[in-house]
Parts: C-alpha cells; sequence; structure tokens
C-alpha cells in the first residue's frame, strides 16, 4: 500500500494546483533512505500550460542561522572532508526530464556510499532546475528596441541517508526575550546533540500570571550543529501587561512522516516575566 | 508566526485511501491531493517581466507594486512552513542573436511579496538580499505566496534594434527539514 501512496498522490496533485506559466512541483520536501533501503523516489509534476526542461543535482547544505537570528540554508558546493556529505554518492534517474504539460515524472533517487562508511546520518539537498522550453523570441523585424525578462526556477528539497543507530537530541541556552513594536522576539541557542540531525518543532506559549494562554505559535525547526536563532512573534490583538513566555521544543512534526523522525525528549522552559507594552 | 492545527498527514492519507465506497474514493481524492499538495513544494512562474518597447536612451522601471507589467510568481507548499527565497540576477540583457547588450539593474524595492494574490498592498524587499517568508496558513489550493519583480533597463542611445532577454534564477527552499 506505502508503494501505491506517492504515485496516486502525485496524480492527484494535478487537481487543486492552478494553472500557471511555469512550474515543476516536487514531493516529498524532505527524502529519508537508509543503508537496508538505499533508494527513494521523488516525484516531480507540471501543473502548468508550458512544457519544461528540469533537470536534477545534489549538493550539501543545511539550514544555518546568522548574527541577526535569521535561518537560510547554507549551500555547500565542496564540503571539507570531515563533513557528512552524500552529495557526491547520490544519483537520480533520470537526471534530466522534460515534462509536458500536466505529465508527471517518477525519479528514482540511488544511494552509493562508500565502502566501509561509519554508521552515521549523512545529508544532501536536491536541487531541481526547471526551464521553459518555449524558443527564444526571433529579432523583431522592425526598428523597435524591446526587453524582457525569464525565470529560472529551482526548488530545493533535502535528502537524508542514514545508516545504523542513530540518536539524536538538543540543548538549549539563552533563552530570552527582546520586545520590539507588535513583536516579541524570543531568542535561543539550539546545540544539537547525538548523531543526527535535530528534526522537530518549537512552541511558544505567551500565558498570563495566571498560566492561561492567550496566544500561541508553532513552527518546525532543523538543527544541523548550532543555531543562534531568533523567533518573531505578533503580538497583534495581544493586550499590554504581564505575560509569561513558555517554550516547548519538541520532535512533534506534521509534515515528516513519524517513521522518519527520531525521537528525544522534549525541552521545557518558561520566562515569568515578560511585559507587553 | 500564527496559530497551527493540522492533522498529522501520513495517517490520514493511507486512511483516506483505505476506504472502498465511490462517495468515499471522490472524498479520498480530494483530501490526498491536499495532502500531497501541503507536502510538496513548488515555484511556479506565472507571468515574465515584460518592459515592451523601451526608448533608446530613456531608461525605464518596472515598479512591482503598482506595475501590471511587473514579473510574478507563486510558492505552494506546507501552511505557514517558512522559506528562503534566492535571486540570481543578471546584470545584462543579451540580444538574441547578436552581441548586443542592454543594463539591467535591480533595486531595493524591485521585488514584493505578499501571502495573497493581492500586488497593491505587497511588502517590498531587496532580491538581491535572501528573503524570508511564510506559506499561507490555508489549505490546497491557497497555501500560496505570491512575489512580484520589477527592474530599471538602460538603453543606450544608439541601442540596437531587436529583443533583448535575460533571465532571473529564483530558488525557493523549506528553512525547516
Amino acid at each position: 500500500m506505502r508503494r501505491l501512496v506517492p504515485p496516486l498522490l502525485a496524480a492527484l496533485a494535478l487537481a487543486l494546483w492552478p494553472i500557471v506559466a511555469d512550474a515543476v512541483l516536487v514531493a516529498p520536501h524532505a527524502l529519508f533512505i537508509n543503508a537496508r533501503e538505499p533508494s527513494g523516489e521523488v516525484f516531480l509534476v507540471n501543473p502548468s500550460d508550458a512544457t519544461e526542461e528540469v533537470t536534477l543535482e545534489f549538493q550539501f547544505g543545511y539550514p544555518a542561522t546568522d548574527s541577526l537570528g535569521e535561518v537560510g540554508l547554507a549551500l555547500i558546493p565542496e564540503p571539507a572532508p570531515d563533513q557528512p556529505s552524500a552529495a557526491a554518492w547520490l544519483r537520480a534517474f533520470p537526471r534530466r526530464v522534460r515534462l509536458e504539460p500536466g505529465q508527471r515524472q517518477r525519479v528514482r533517487i540511488l544511494a552509493t556510499p562508500p565502502a566501509g562508511l561509519p554508521d552515521g546520518e549523512y545529508w544532501s539537498r536536491l536541487i531541481v532546475t526547471s526551464r521553459s522550453a518555449r524558443p527564444p523570441v526571433a529579432v523583431s523585424g522592425d526598428s523597435a528596441v524591446q526587453a524582457g525578462i525569464t525565470f529560472e526556477l529551482r526548488t530545493i528539497t533535502s535528502v537524508t541517508f542514514r545508516q545504523g543507530p542513530l540518536t539524536t537530541g538538543v540543548r538549549l541556552d539563552g533563552f530570552r526575550t527582546a520586545l520590539r513594536p507588535d513583536t516579541l522576539d524570543a531568542w535561543v541557542d539550539l546545540t544539537r546533540e547525538g548523531t543526527a540531525a535535530y528534526l522537530g518543532s518549537v512552541r511558544f506559549e505567551l500565558r498570563e500570571p495566571s498560566g492561561r494562554a492567550v496566544k500561541t505559535w508553532q513552527t518546525p525547526i532543523a538543527v544541523y550543529y548550532q543555531q543562534h536563532r531568533r523567533f518573531a512573534l505578533p503580538l497583534d490583538s495581544v493586550t499590554p501587561g504581564p505575560y509569561q513566555l513558555h517554550l516547548l521544543v519538541s520532535t512533534a512534526r506534521e509534515d515528516i512522516g513519524a517513521e522518519h523522525v527520531l525521537p528525544a525528549e522534549p525541552i521545557e522552559r518558561l520566562l515569568a516575566a515578560v511585559e507587553v507594552r | 508566526m500564527g496559530r497551527r492545527r493540522l492533522v498529522p498527514l501520513g495517517g490520514l492519507v493511507l486512511a483516506l485511501l483505505a476506504r472502498p465506497s465511490p462517495t468515499a474514493a471522490q472524498q479520498a481524492s480530494i483530501n490526498a491531493s491536499a495532502q500531497v499538495s501541503i507536502i510538496a513544494l513548488s515555484i511556479a512562474g506565472t507571468q515574465d517581466l515584460d518592459f515592451g518597447t523601451v526608448a533608446s536612451g530613456t531608461p525605464m522601471t518596472i515598479d512591482p507594486r503598482t506595475s501590471v507589467s511587473a514579473g510574478r510568481f507563486q510558492i505552494n507548499g506546507f501552511p505557514f512552513g517558512q522559506f528562503q527565497l534566492t535571486f540570481t540576477l543578471p546584470a545584462l540583457l543579451q540580444r538574441f542573436p547578436g552581441p548586443a547588450t542592454m543594463p539591467i539593474s535591480f533595486g531595493a524595492t524591485a521585488a514584493c511579496g505578499r501571502t495573497t494574490n493581492v500586488q497593491a498592498t505587497c511588502g517590498y524587499f531587496n532580491p538581491a538580499n535572501p528573503f524570508l517568508g511564510r506559506i499561507r496558513l490555508a489549505f490546497p489550493p491557497n497555501n500560496n505566496y505570491f512575489v512580484w519583480v520589477g527592474a530599471t533597463v538602460s538603453p543606450g542611445v544608439a541601442q540596437a534594434p531587436g529583443v533583448y532577454q535575460g533571465a532571473i534564477t529564483a530558488t525557493v527552499a523549506y528553512t525547516g527539514n
């Protein structure tokens, strides 16, 4: 049954997708494969009304934060030897696809890790690039000067290769807040523990002094190494006054199958004095 | 960030697909479509950035918030999922065929984004910097984020006639996996 679900879903995806000029849908957004079953499948769907030329490539990368606490994807074309990159030994079949309007394509992702690879988790990003197959516009026959820009679209998803027993966890430090107009910034330092990336979520709950929750925010997180992260919590409709901010960090994920989420103990923190002005 | 209450995806999909009756099957299809729309990620171009005919020697700017000629694309994905959007921007447009070129530039307000398809109220951002956004907290087909792109072209006084073209590479990735 499980093997029937992805292609069926890929086929059904067309039903609710808007007709657009150029597009390729990539599913799933996170692929997990392991040493016992070293291959997986990605589905490409062209919901547009134009033929698309699609290429697939792999590159090492992971989410990382900057000094402002913003998270972004760090792509590393030439990873250091001690970085757990799977990019060099992942292959996509086919690697180039021409997708007609409405067409879907199954792509097999195969891992061929080097012999003697130590147990652990190895990461890569799958970069799917699509270009319209429309021919270039010919030179106009008159003396006019015309200008235009087309889009080349890239979708990046994750591929994780797991070998042997793995553990994950996260250490939380430096939980603090800073108030901006209409926004409460919550800062946390997250350090991954164990042998695999921490895929989970953070849930903030703003509470009255009595303990009654007045607002909650939740978002997925992925901690591959360390993150110095700022979460911007909008304070729309929050009445000024004293509050508490409760933080729960857990491996709860709604967008990734439970069989792929490594368990870890949840972490809770409470800031007892948060003043909203 | 905002509230989020979504059912676990995999279990629901499997449960729906296992139900046998025609009515249920139709319902399953609708719901399964919703689920794959949620867990997939796509970026779709809906309109190229079109300057049309430009006057030699006169720069022309397309504002991403106000111009109907602005380039437009949309991102679809997991409701409320955070994504990073980056652009690779050209500095020159190329005439095809031939060696002639035309400068193009992108200012700090050359891009504009919003969770709903309302261009006039989108928020400006600089396409030269990585942009962080969130997919609209809604079920398909409304789990979107819309982006408009403008630019300024500067044709020379003796610009050779023809059609000048270039490409913007727009890259989208989730930040949570």
